[in-house]
């Protein structure tokens, strides 16, 4: 993408004001996607994202500075700028290349960019005729389809030259039932860092019935009763409860700060002795693996819960220096406009020992989350909420009425804590995790499980 | 900005050789600089030069379009296949035009750059950050600031089409955000506090830090109440977060895709007589002359004394609906509808007369989450603020949520409050009704 010579100019460049480590991360990514509505394609889009971004580290600050005019002169007028924010004796020095290929251990089968754009399109339509059949309540259906393809060069004064590609693809089928009154939505995103064969490998009738279904289910629903009662969170997205609660919590952007709940706890118990959890960057294919981060390390499998004791942060470069611990392949970002920290990949709760029948049938009265919807949480506090996209009541240890507009809110600690049965259908599902560092493509998963109790927003 | 004008005009140049229609070329540039405060330290600073080229031309009757911010003329035949590529599988009847009546056109002679805000030093800008960090730290309660530091950008814009259409803009922009953690009694609280603005001596470094230590400070002891129906006055901030999840229902594309229970209901009401919202692209300081279609923009009321008045439009969805355009066409390549500066109109009381007229009930002071749903205007939101007892702020709240409906709470509002704010636009507003849950 730019040559060795260049690059060791640059990075040369960035240290001859004092600082430690200086990096170079070049992208040169292309984007589709392809949005219909109700049966039309109204949207095609394309895009190329191109720049790069130069670190310097400090001591334990870090200079960021980023572009996308990357001719000679205008890369070393940057790295110029850059150092310029760092004042002290002496030019550090960049060791000579050591190119390292890391075998891919996701392969490509079909690239999204080879596959007509009516054979995407074809898909779609497949959806959203499954989802009007469906049901006569559903009124509007919206099918995307978005794939890109991210070619990235990783080059540090320490020697490193870490070259990647990084193709996924993503599904969005929505769905809207509407009565004289009310509108209520479901949808599905399925989505993977693979080619063409995954899209091929979805049944896209069965995502738009599924569509279709929550948001029927949802319109005839009524409002979730508000209070305090036991919650069971099924399997797959409701993974985003431990995504939000725990997850961002175990970052070492926070902890660092000392800005996490879970900050000076490893090894401590943090949460009931059924959960196990981890991150695993290395699942072949999943949308939230990476062959090597975008610090250059290769993903690995990180136990961040055992037993309910906590064994693992998630560990970038500048942060492991700071705590004085290992990088754990997990400093990530979302273009080269961002400096990378550490985030989650596929992060999730291992399966339990309990059948979803059980869990059900041991709830006299509480809220079963079918399907969740987005969250967010304040790691410093832990303090998080989740919206609930498809909810039930459980009445007598049966699933009774749906209700719609739960809300569940609390504390990431009190709800690792008060996980009281975990059963064994550990699924994942597919988002885009934002914070500091951008939007990254994350899984979050877990099998059904059940916590004692939450506040549950609704209407009372 | 010559070699991007220059790329853009080639650009033109090969888009009708190879049998566009016509064709457009927006060209967004930017520098920016920012400076994170941690400890005394610089932690984190950062600078960046962005630009990226966005092209639209008709293809064979459909609009075509792809963008791009690699800028070579390599780039050039790239980016037209991908443009007639995406034109050619469009199956949407209405097509977007490019426009080419804009003789006549009133735009707003504003320059949004201020050359004395540019000038303001790095020394100057972290200063104010460090100045910031220590008023915070300062306080006895406050552990840590997470968060502090300030931050300057400039942009401009370049619009131009084979129709002879050229305009630009360009402005600045500085702001600075502070973050305050505090813990008393094993309870945690975080707060935080901002300023934007073009005046850098509107900044008031210390001011900021003690609204953020006050926000954050104020919190500590909160506790839930119980679930039940209160009235409840929602800050200006809070309530500008609550319409911000709401503001697609006022756009035309939305209504138009049937996406806003709004759609047909212009003239009728939709909200408490005290309510007015605008959209104002002319608010000082704030200024947009015109839209991503090249359209002059203009101030106009969206909700008038509880009257719904306009759908914002652009060029496809007013032709549509046989309207003219409102100038609030937004974003490149796929041209959607936005709000530019949609702000409330003050009412005439002061916060606390406000709370006095509630009498009991809660001051909601933040919402926060997912639980919004622009649809079918449920919410359900996380919330904290304070419990209002005899017109009196008391105990603070936490880990509750609101709930209800946006429209039903629009013709729920009993007052709007005077105290705008100028980074959010909004007043505060007293909400009767409104279900809670807690514990």
């Amino acid at each position: 993408m730019l040559n060795s010579a260049l690059v060791k100019d640059v990075l040369h460049q960035a240290l001859s004001t004092g600082g430690d480590f200086s990096e170079l991360f070049v992208e040169n990514k292309r984007g589709e996607s392809l949005l219909m509505r109700n049966g039309v394609l109204e949207e095609a889009v394309s895009g190329i994202t191109y720049g790069c971004g130069l670190r310097i580290f400090n001591g334990g600050n870090c200079v960021y500075a980023y572009t996308n005019d990357t001719d000679r002169d205008s890369l070393l007028r940057l790295a110029t700028q850059a150092a310029a924010a760092i004042n002290k004796d002496g030019g550090g020095q960049v060791l000579d290349f050591d190119r390292k290929d890391v075998p891919n251990a996701h392969p490509i089968r079909i690239q999204h960019f080879d596959v007509d754009k009516k054979t995407k399109i074809d898909l779609l339509r497949t959806a959203h005729a499954a989802a009007m059949e469906h049901d006569s309540a559903v009124s509007q259906t919206t099918c995307g389809y978005a794939s890109s393809v991210q070619n990235v060069l990783i080059a540090n004064s320490e020697g490193l030259w870490a070259e990647d590609t990084r193709v996924r693809g993503r599904a969005t089928i929505g769905a809207i039932a509407s009565n004289a009154n009310e509108k209520q939505t479901g949808g599905l995103n399925p989505g993977a860092l693979a080619g063409f064969e995954f899209m091929e490998s979805l049944n896209f009738a069965d995502l738009g019935a599924e569509a279709a279904r929550i948001a029927v289910t949802m319109l005839r629903a009524d409002h979730c009763p508000a209070g305090t009662f036991p919650v069971i969170i099924d399997n797959g997205f409701g993974g985003v409860i431990f995504h939000e609660a725990c997850g961002h919590s175990v970052e070492a952007t926070g902890i660092v700060k000392g800005a996490s709940e879970f900050a000076g706890k490893l090894g401590q118990k943090i949460a009931a002795d059924c959960v196990n959890a981890v991150d695993d960057g290395t699942i072949q294919g999943a949308w939230g693996s990476i062959n090597i981060d975008d610090e250059g390390m290769a993903g690995q499998k990180n136990v961040l819960i055992k037993d309910g004791i906590l064994t693992s942060y998630l560990v970038d470069k500048l942060n492991g220096q700071k705590m004085r611990m290992a990088p754990t392949g997990s400093g990530r970002r979302e273009s080269y406009r961002f400096a990378p920290t550490s985030r989650m990949t596929n992060t999730f709760i291992c399966n339990g020992t309990h059948t979803t029948a059980e869990i059900i049938s041991a709830t006299e009265y509480g809220l079963y989350a079918a399907k969740m919807g987005g969250g967010s949480v304040n790691p410093a506090t832990g303090e998080f909420n989740f919206a609930v996209l498809e909810g039930y009541m459980v009445r007598n240890g049966k699933i009774a009425e749906p209700v719609r507009g739960a809300t569940l809110i609390g504390k990431g600690g009190d709800v690792l804590m008060n996980i009281d049965m975990i059963g064994n259908n550990l699924e994942r599902a597919q988002g885009i995790c934002g914070s500091v560092s951008g939007g990254v493509p994350t899984d979050v998963g877990q099998p059904m499980l059940r916590v004692k109790q939450m506040t549950v927003g609704g209407r009372s | 900005m010559d070699k991007l004008i220059n790329f853009g005009s080639q650009l033109l140049e090969r888009a009708l050789q190879r049998g566009f229609a016509d064709a457009e070329v927006a060209i967004d540039s930017g520098e920016s600089q920012s400076i994170q405060i941690l400890k005394g330290e610089i932690d984190k600073y950062q600078n960046s030069q962005s630009r990226r080229v966005s092209f639209r031309g008709t293809y064979q009757g459909k609009m075509g379009q792809a963008g791009s911010e690699w800028i070579d003329e390599a780039a050039i035949d790239i980016i037209l296949d991908e443009a007639m590529g995406n034109a050619a599988v469009i199956e949407e009847e209405e097509q977007h035009t490019l426009f080419r009546d804009f003789v006549g056109e009133n735009y707003l002679e504003v320059d949004g750059f201020r050359p004395a805000l540019a000038e303001v030093s790095t020394e100057t800008r972290i200063a104010a950050a460090l100045q910031m960090e220590k008023t915070v730290l300062g306080s006895a309660e406050v552990v840590a600031s997470d968060w502090c530091g300030t931050s300057y950008g400039e942009g401009s814009t370049l619009l131009m089409n084979t129709y002879g259409l050229k305009l630009t803009h360009r402005s600045n922009g500085a702001g600075g955000h502070v973050s305050a953690r505090a813990v008393r009694g094993g309870q945690t609280k975080t707060g935080g506090e901002g300023w934007n603005g073009k005046d850098w001596s509107d900044f008031d470094p210390v001011k900021i830090g003690e609204k953020a230590v006050y926000e954050t400070v104020s919190l500590l002891g909160a506790k839930q109440v119980a679930s039940g129906t209160y009235n409840i006055v929602l800050r200006n901030d809070a309530f500008a977060s609550m319409l911000g999840r709401y503001s697609s229902v006022f756009l035309a594309d939305r209504a138009q895709k049937g996406l806003s229970l709004l759609a047909g209901r212009e003239g009728e009401t939709i909200a408490a007589e005290c309510f007015t919202l605008m959209d104002s692209p002319h608010y000082k300081d704030k200024e947009v002359p015109f839209d991503s279609e090249g359209v002059a923009t203009y101030d106009k009321a969206i909700v008038e004394k509880g009257v719904f008045k306009t759908f914002l439009h652009n060029r496809k969805t007013a032709a549509k609906d046989g309207v003219k355009s409102t100038g609030n066409a937004g974003g490149r390549g796929s041209i959607g509808v936005t709000p530019m500066n949609m702000n409330v109109m003050p009412g005439t009381q002061s916060l606390d007369q406000m709370l006095s007229q509630m009498g009991d009930g809660l001051l909601i002071t933040d919402v926060e989450g997912a639980g919004s749903n622009p649809i079918s205007g449920d919410f359900s939101l996380i919330a904290e603020g304070f419990v209002v007892t005899g017109g009196k702020r008391g105990q603070p709240v936490e880990q509750i949520t609101i709930a209800g409906n946006f429209f039903e709470f629009l013709k729920n509002i009993a007052a709007v409050g005077s105290d705008l704010r100028e980074d959010c636009l909004s007043p505060s507003v007293l909400v009767k009704g409104v279900s809670v849950a807690g514990s």
